[in-house]
């Protein structure tokens, strides 16, 4: 494969003069191919004559790295022509393809035999790899282009992933395959060079003390490089806290501050809107969340919060009940889950009953108390209001039997009403929590 | 003979406010907004019941609390915070507080919590019961008292009716036990609080250097 490589170099001479204004990246050259082009993408993308690359190419694929870098190109580089890289159409649609698959498996176990056969010979290998691996990868289109970020969909996804993050992070597989290199030559060098144990020692003994010298003369200045770095970096992230802080305040209190004074003569009003922007104020500090509808007028800006936590979902929905009517709620959590089915419907029944009590115990103020248990999750919705009894309330009313009872009863769950006229009604609810997993 | 109530709260206006809430009900015998000058001024007119914001510059309502618990221990204190974050609480429990409640309670609720506190017992909120009962949860990790880091059945009964907006009456009553019962639960919740090893408590007890 290396040779017909060669022999047909010179046929890339033709349109040698390059313009390398903007570097494109590495492509199938398909109009001037030997094998694939790949050479010929590598060179313009390089702005350098094509034939020092298919040279290159030559001389490392004679030691198996360069066959593998090649493969790894075709696979890898989409056609000039419009044709997708083989990675993507990947369905070994021609022969081609087989080749450049079968390539990579070859080239990988020449590589293999000279890694067992000569230290030299590994040396020279790893160095001219790296490079070559550094250019490849630096060449590749980057960017969010979904074309090129999509893999056929017979890899499996451990391997898509590897290519992923090798493409997102170029700049750490440069230096580690550079450190790498570097180390091997290092270790090589030094084997090389020893004959004895002695010599080995010595070489052991000037290397620490080079080491030794060089920290002595930077490490001071290195250590004090990454403490300054740390600090900017600090200062950055509270600044930028401070800025949020600041809009948060501006986009919400001071709005309802606005609201406030504006309603100054509505002591109703006032109070709801204090209450609600208490709500909001407090889970922001307290969670680093907004929670949704912050000043009623605001609906829309409301982001979700911790999405599937039971407590939020709770919290959200007093919220909202809050800013409809003017009965206050108090909600107390104690433990917390993620919420699932039986727990939306919990939840649902929960709302329902908050809104009762707001609509019908004639109170200023409510408490909600909910509890998660391993098993089970309580929750208490109770007014000091005016109470009711059972029998008298209307057939018709849906909002007792279907929304709370029928809701609970149909998920598993059970329902206690506790009401005394004058003295109030408490409602319990009980969800038992789904089986692990 | 009616309570002597000793104000701390580094914003005036709430000051003023809880002051013209208070006054008749109880005698306030004073005020101040900063740190310093509430040690001095509390050292000099003796209250009963002193009501303490949690946050204040130079060290907020923990400094107060310790150093005037250091030379006049009967003096009781409220915490009376719009904080009901969890290491607040604690904090302000261990350096003495009898009762932690938030700044949006009720004039009658408040009057309430303040004779409770001078009669030596212990305020819980709804919110500081939940938050006892978060704490004191899960089956006890190894090497824990049990006489002082876990709540009685009896203790986690009374503490989730007050979460669940009970009184103390209230409790009494569902659970067919007088008040005084009641309140002594709570008190023993209480003690247990400020001194259990119990590994959250510990853990927010030394981020905020205070054991």
């Amino acid at each position: 494969m290396g040779g017909a490589q060669c022999g047909l170099a010179s046929s890339a001479w033709n349109d040698g003069g390059v313009s390398v204004t903007v570097r494109q990246p590495v492509m199938r050259k398909t109009g001037d191919r030997i094998v694939a082009g790949i050479a010929a993408g590598i060179a313009d993308h390089l702005g350098v004559d094509r034939r020092w690359i298919r040279v290159a190419f030559l001389v490392s694929g004679l030691v198996g790295i360069g066959v593998v870098i090649y493969g790894l190109a075709v696979v890898l580089a989409p056609g000039d022509d419009g044709s997708q890289p083989p990675a993507k159409r990947l369905h070994l649609r021609g022969t081609r393809d087989f080749v450049a698959a079968a390539v990579v498996v070859v080239g990988a176990i020449q590589f293999l035999g000279a890694f067992a056969s000569n230290w030299r010979v590994l040396l020279v290998v790893s160095v001219v790899s790296s490079l070559l691996v550094m250019a490849v990868v630096t060449a590749l289109p980057t960017g969010d282009d979904p074309e090129l970020h999509s893999f056929p969909s017979w890899l499996p996804p451990a391997v898509v992933d590897a290519v992923r993050a090798v493409r997102a992070r170029r700049s750490l597989l440069i230096r580690t395959v550079v450190g790498g290199v570097v180390a091997t030559a290092g270790v090589s060098f030094l084997l090389l060079g020893s004959r004895s144990w002695s010599q080995l020692g010595e070489a052991f003994v000037e290397l620490t003390l080079v080491f030794a010298g060089v920290t002595l003369a930077f490490g001071p200045w290195i250590s004090r490089l990454g403490t300054d770095l740390m600090q900017e970096r600090r200062d950055r992230i509270r600044d930028q806290e401070r800025a949020e802080m600041a809009a948060h305040l501006h986009d919400s209190v001071l709005q309802t501050l606005a609201l406030v004074q504006r309603n100054a003569s509505d002591p109703r009003e006032v109070a709801r809107l204090a209450r609600v922007q208490e709500r909001e104020l407090r889970s922001w500090l307290l969670h680093g969340q907004p929670s949704a509808n912050a000043t009623g007028d605001r609906a829309g800006s409301a982001s979700g919060t911790s999405a599937g936590s039971f407590s939020a979902a709770i919290d959200d929905d007093a919220g909202e009940l809050e800013a409809l009517h003017t009965t206050a709620i108090d909600v107390v959590h104690v433990r917390d889950c993620q919420i699932t089915d039986r727990l939306h419907a919990l939840a649902a029944a929960t709302r329902e009953a908050m809104m009762n009590a707001q609509r019908h115990a004639g109170v200023e103020r409510i408490s909600v108390y909910t509890e998660v248990a391993p098993r089970e999750v309580r929750v208490f919705v109770r007014d000091r209001g005016c109470g009711f009894i059972r029998d008298q309330v209307p057939s018709d009313r849906g909002g007792l039997t279907e929304s709370i009872e029928g809701r609970m009863r149909r998920n598993g769950g059970s329902v206690a009403i506790r009401s005394v006229l004058g003295v109030g009604t408490e409602v319990e609810l009980v969800m038992p929590r789904e089986p692990a997993g | 003979m009616t309570i002597r109530v000793f104000l701390v709260d580094d914003h005036e206006l709430f000051l003023a406010g809880v002051r013209s809430e208070l006054t008749g009900a109880v005698e306030v015998c004073g005020t101040a907004s900063e740190v310093d000058i509430a040690i001095e001024l509390i050292a000099e007119r003796t209250p009963d019941v002193v009501l303490i914001d949690v946050h204040m510059p130079n060290g907020g309502g923990q400094r107060v609390i310790r150093e005037v618990l250091r030379e006049q221990p009967e003096v009781r204190f409220l915490a009376l915070s719009v904080s009901d974050a969890p290491d607040d609480v604690i904090a302000i429990i261990r350096a003495g507080a009898r009762g932690y409640v938030t700044k949006t309670i009720g004039s009658n609720e408040l009057l309430d919590a303040i004779e409770r506190v001078h009669d030596g017992d212990a305020v819980f909120s709804p919110r500081l019961a939940g938050f006892v009962l978060d704490a004191f949860a899960s089956g006890p990790p190894a090497n824990l008292d049990p006489e002082l880091d876990q709540l009685s059945p009896r203790e986690q009964q009374v503490m989730r009716f007050i979460a669940r907006g009970y009184t103390y009456k209230e409790v009494a009553r569902e659970l067919v036990i007088s008040v005084k019962t009641v309140e002594s639960h709570a008190s023993s919740v209480f003690r247990k609080l400020q001194l259990s090893n119990r590994h959250e408590l510990a853990r927010w007890a030394t981020d905020r250097r205070i054991i």
